[in-house]
C-alpha cells in the first residue's frame, strides 16, 4: 500500500509539472500585457517589463518560473504590487475549501441516503420525488440556487446573512447549499441505479434467506456495495464543485480564491493565474489520490490488487 | 414418518406487462423429517418459485391465489414480516445455484457464516465467528480459522458453494432447501458437494429439497422424487419407482434424455418443442403438444392424479383404465424390465 502511494504521488509530481507548463505557455498566448494603461509612456512601458522579467524570450522565462517553483517561490501580483502569490493564496483558500468540502460531504452524504431510500421504495411516490428532484438538482446550475437562497432565505426571511464571510459558519450555509446541489443530485441518480441493481443480486436474497429484514440487508450488504460506482463520480464532483465556487464565491461575494482566479485572468496577472491553476490541479490530483484509496476501503477486490502492483 | 413441511394446493400468479402468467398451478407435495426430496423439472416448471414460497421470498409482482404451505405446523403464507425473518435462516435455509454471485463481495467470509447465528441467537461476536470456523471446517474448509478474513474472491467456486452451505446449516435448519446447488459447478465438485450435503443431512438431521434439471444429480441424492412440469408436478414416487417404473411421459422423456453407459445411439434424445406459454395455459394437459403419446383427452380435460402405489402417482391420462395400453420408448422399457425383476425378487 506504501509502495503504491509513493508511487501516485510521483504521478501527482509529474502530472503538476505538466499543467504547470502547458498553462505556461497558454497564457504566453493571451492578448495583452499586465500593464494595459493606455497613459503608460514607452519607456516606463518597458522599465517596468524589464522589472519583472516580461522582456525575455518566453523560454527564458519559463525557465525561471520553474527555477523559482522549485525553491517555493511562486513570484509576485502584479495587480497588488509585491503581493507574494502564495500569500495571496493562503490568505483567500480558507473560505473557498471550506465551502468546497462542506459542500461535498453535504451532497455525496444526503444524495446516498436519497438515492439508497428511493432504490428500495422503488416505483413508490418517494422514489417519484427523489427522480424530480435529481433531475432538478442537475439542471439548473448553481447560480440559479444561489440566487434564489439568497432572495428567499436570506433577503426574504431574514433567517441567514445575505452575503460576505463575516458571521463565521452561518455564512457559509447558503453558499454550501447551493454549491451542494448537483453532487447531491449526481450521487442520488448514480446511488439509485446501482442500489436496485444490487438490491435483485443474488448476494441480497441470500442475505434475505438468512433473516435479514428489508433494512437490515441494506445496512449490512446493499449500501457498501452500491457505494463503489459512487466513489468514482467523487472526483469529477469534485472539479464541478471548484469550478462552481468561482461563481458561487461571486455572488455571496465571499472573498475566495475562485473570485480571485477571474480577477487574475481578465488583468494578464500571470504569477496569480499560474499558481491558482496550480493550485486547482494539486487539490484535484489529491483527490484523485484520495478516491483510489477510498476505493480499496470500499471494494476488497481492488485493495488486493493494488498491492499485486 | 412425521412431517415437517405440506405444501397444499399451491397456486402463484405473477402480474407482468405481457399479462397474468400462472407460473404455479397448483402443486402439492410434503417433506418428511430427515428425508431428501429431489423436484425435477426444466427452467421455468415452477420449481424456484414454489421454494421461495417456502422461504416467503417472492418477488413483490407474485401473488398466491390458493393453497397453505405448512412448516412445523405453522402457515408460511400466514407470517407477518417480522415472523418470516424469524424463520429464514433459522428453520429453513437455502442454498443458491451460483457460488461466484451469491456471496457478498465486500464482506469477509467469516462475517458472513456467523451473521444468521447473530441474528437468530443471542450469541456473542467471537462466539458466533468461534462457530463459523467450526461448521466451516464440517464443510471442508481448510485452515478455516487463518480464513475468517478473507473475501469471497480468495476462494474457488467449489469452495464458494462450501461456504454458502456453511451459511445454510450453522442454525441447524429442520428445511434445507438446495436451489440447484450444482449446477454451476465442474462435475467432478459436484461429486463433491452432493457427498457433503448427504453427510450433513446425517449430522445435523435435517430435511432436504433438493431442486435440479438434472436427473443424474438426483438418482445420487433423494429419497423421494417429485418431476414439475408446466407449473405443476406430474408424478411423485421413490427414487426407484421414478428411475424405474415412470408412468408419465414426461418423465419417459426426461429419463431418455440422459445419457447413460448402455446409450448407443449416436444422438441425445430430446423432447420435442418448447414449454407451454404460462401465461394462456393450454386446455387440458399441458404436456400434450408435445407428448407422442397424448390423446383426444389431453386436449380437453387435464388428468386427476392416479396412484401407482402408495408413495408412487402420475398425472396421466395413460394410467385410466379405459386408457389404450401404450408402448414406452425403448430405454424406458429396459428400466421397466430391471423394476420387474426387482419386484420378483422381493
Amino acid at each position: 500500500m506504501i509502495k503504491y502511494i509513493l508511487k501516485r504521488i510521483g504521478f501527482l509530481i509529474l502530472t503538476l509539472f505538466l499543467v504547470a507548463s502547458i498553462t505556461f505557455f497558454l497564457m504566453k498566448l493571451l492578448p495583452g500585457t499586465p500593464f494595459n494603461n493606455p497613459k503608460l509612456p514607452a519607456d516606463q512601458l518597458a522599465q517596468l517589463k524589464a522589472q519583472y522579467g516580461l522582456d525575455k524570450p518566453a523560454w527564458q522565462q519559463y525557465l525561471n518560473y520553474l527555477w523559482g517553483v522549485v525553491h517555493g517561490d511562486f513570484g509576485t501580483s502584479y495587480q497588488f504590487t509585491g503581493q507574494k502569490v502564495s500569500y495571496l493564496i493562503s490568505s483567500r483558500v480558507g473560505p473557498s475549501l471550506q465551502l468546497g468540502a462542506q459542500a461535498m460531504v453535504v451532497g455525496t452524504l444526503l444524495g446516498i441516503l436519497l438515492g439508497a431510500v428511493a432504490a428500495i421504495r422503488k416505483n413508490s411516490w418517494v422514489d417519484a420525488v427523489a427522480t424530480i428532484f435529481a433531475i432538478l438538482g442537475r439542471s439548473i446550475p448553481n447560480f440559479v440556487f444561489a440566487a434564489l437562497l439568497q432572495y428567499f432565505v436570506a433577503f426574504k426571511w431574514g433567517v441567514l446573512p445575505v452575503a460576505l464571510w463575516e458571521d463565521g459558519f452561518s455564512s457559509s450555509v447558503l453558499p454550501t447549499i447551493a454549491l451542494a446541489m448537483a453532487p447531491l443530485a449526481n450521487t442520488a441518480r448514480f446511488m439509485r441505479t446501482e442500489m436496485v441493481d444490487v438490491l435483485s443480486s443474488d448476494y441480497i436474497e441470500l442475505a434475505r434467506s438468512k433473516g435479514d429484514s428489508r433494512w437490515q440487508v441494506v445496512a449490512r450488504h446493499a449500501l457498501r456495495n452500491s457505494m463503489i460506482p459512487v466513489v468514482t463520480i467523487i472526483g469529477p464532483m469534485a472539479v464541478d464543485l471548484m469550478i462552481g465556487s468561482m461563481v458561487v464565491e461571486n455572488i455571496f461575494a465571499i472573498p475566495g480564491i475562485g473570485e480571485q482566479f477571474v480577477k487574475s485572468i481578465t488583468t494578464n496577472d500571470y504569477p496569480v493565474i499560474m499558481g491558482l491553476t496550480v493550485m486547482y490541479c494539486f487539490m484535484l490530483t489529491v483527490v484523485i489520490l484520495i478516491v483510489d484509496i477510498l476505493y480499496g476501503f470500499i471494494d476488497p477486490r481492488i485493495r488486493l490488487s493494488g498491492e499485486a502492483n | 414418518m412425521e412431517e415437517i413441511l405440506a405444501v397444499k394446493d399451491l397456486a402463484i400468479d405473477f402480474a407482468t406487462y405481457a399479462g397474468v402468467v400462472h407460473a404455479i398451478r397448483h402443486v402439492d407435495f410434503h417433506l418428511n423429517k430427515g428425508e431428501t426430496l429431489a423436484i425435477v423439472g426444466e427452467s421455468g416448471s415452477g420449481k424456484s418459485v414454489t421454494m421461495r414460497t417456502v422461504m416467503g421470498l417472492l418477488a413483490n409482482n407474485a401473488s398466491v391465489v390458493s393453497g397453505t404451505v405448512q412448516l412445523a405446523g405453522e402457515d408460511v403464507l400466514a407470517k407477518s414480516e417480522k415472523a418470516l425473518n424469524e424463520m429464514r435462516g433459522n428453520e429453513v435455509a437455502m442454498i443458491f445455484q451460483d457460488p461466484m454471485t451469491s456471496l457478498d463481495p465486500t464482506m469477509p467470509i467469516g462475517k458472513q457464516v456467523a451473521e444468521p447465528l447473530l441474528l437468530h441467537t443471542k450469541t456473542t461476536k467471537a462466539e458466533a465467528l468461534k462457530e463459523a470456523v467450526r461448521v466451516l471446517t464440517l464443510v471442508g474448509i481448510t485452515d478455516a480459522q487463518s480464513r475468517l478474513k478473507d473475501y469471497p474472491h480468495q476462494f474457488s467456486g467449489g469452495q464458494r458453494q462450501r461456504i454458502v452451505i456453511a451459511i445454510a446449516i450453522i442454525n441447524h435448519p429442520q428445511v434445507l432447501i438446495a436451489d440447484e446447488p450444482t449446477t454451476a459447478l465442474d462435475v467432478t465438485v459436484q461429486a463433491q458437494i452432493i457427498s457433503l450435503l448427504k453427510a450433513i443431512q446425517k449430522k445435523i438431521d435435517t430435511a432436504i429439497i433438493f431442486i435440479t434439471h438434472d436427473l443424474g444429480v438426483v438418482a445420487g441424492i433423494a429419497d423421494r422424487v417429485a418431476v414439475m412440469y408446466a407449473g405443476k408436478i406430474v408424478e411423485y414416487g421413490t427414487v426407484d419407482e421414478i428411475f424405474y417404473n415412470p408412468m408419465h411421459p414426461y418423465t419417459w422423456g426426461l429419463l431418455e434424455a440422459m445419457p447413460t453407459l448402455s446409450t448407443v445411439r449416436q444422438r441425445l434424445f430430446a423432447i420435442p418443442g418448447t414449454p407451454p406459454d404460462l401465461l394462456n395455459p393450454p386446455q387440458g394437459d399441458a404436456f400434450a403438444p408435445r407428448n407422442p403419446y397424448a390423446m383426444k383427452i389431453d386436449q380437453e380435460q387435464e388428468p386427476p392424479f392416479f396412484p401407482v402405489s402408495k408413495t408412487h402417482a402420475a398425472a396421466t391420462w395413460l394410467l385410466h383404465p379405459d386408457a389404450p395400453a401404450v408402448e414406452p420408448p425403448e430405454e424406458i422399457k429396459r428400466r421397466k424390465q430391471l423394476w420387474a425383476q426387482k419386484e420378483a425378487k422381493r
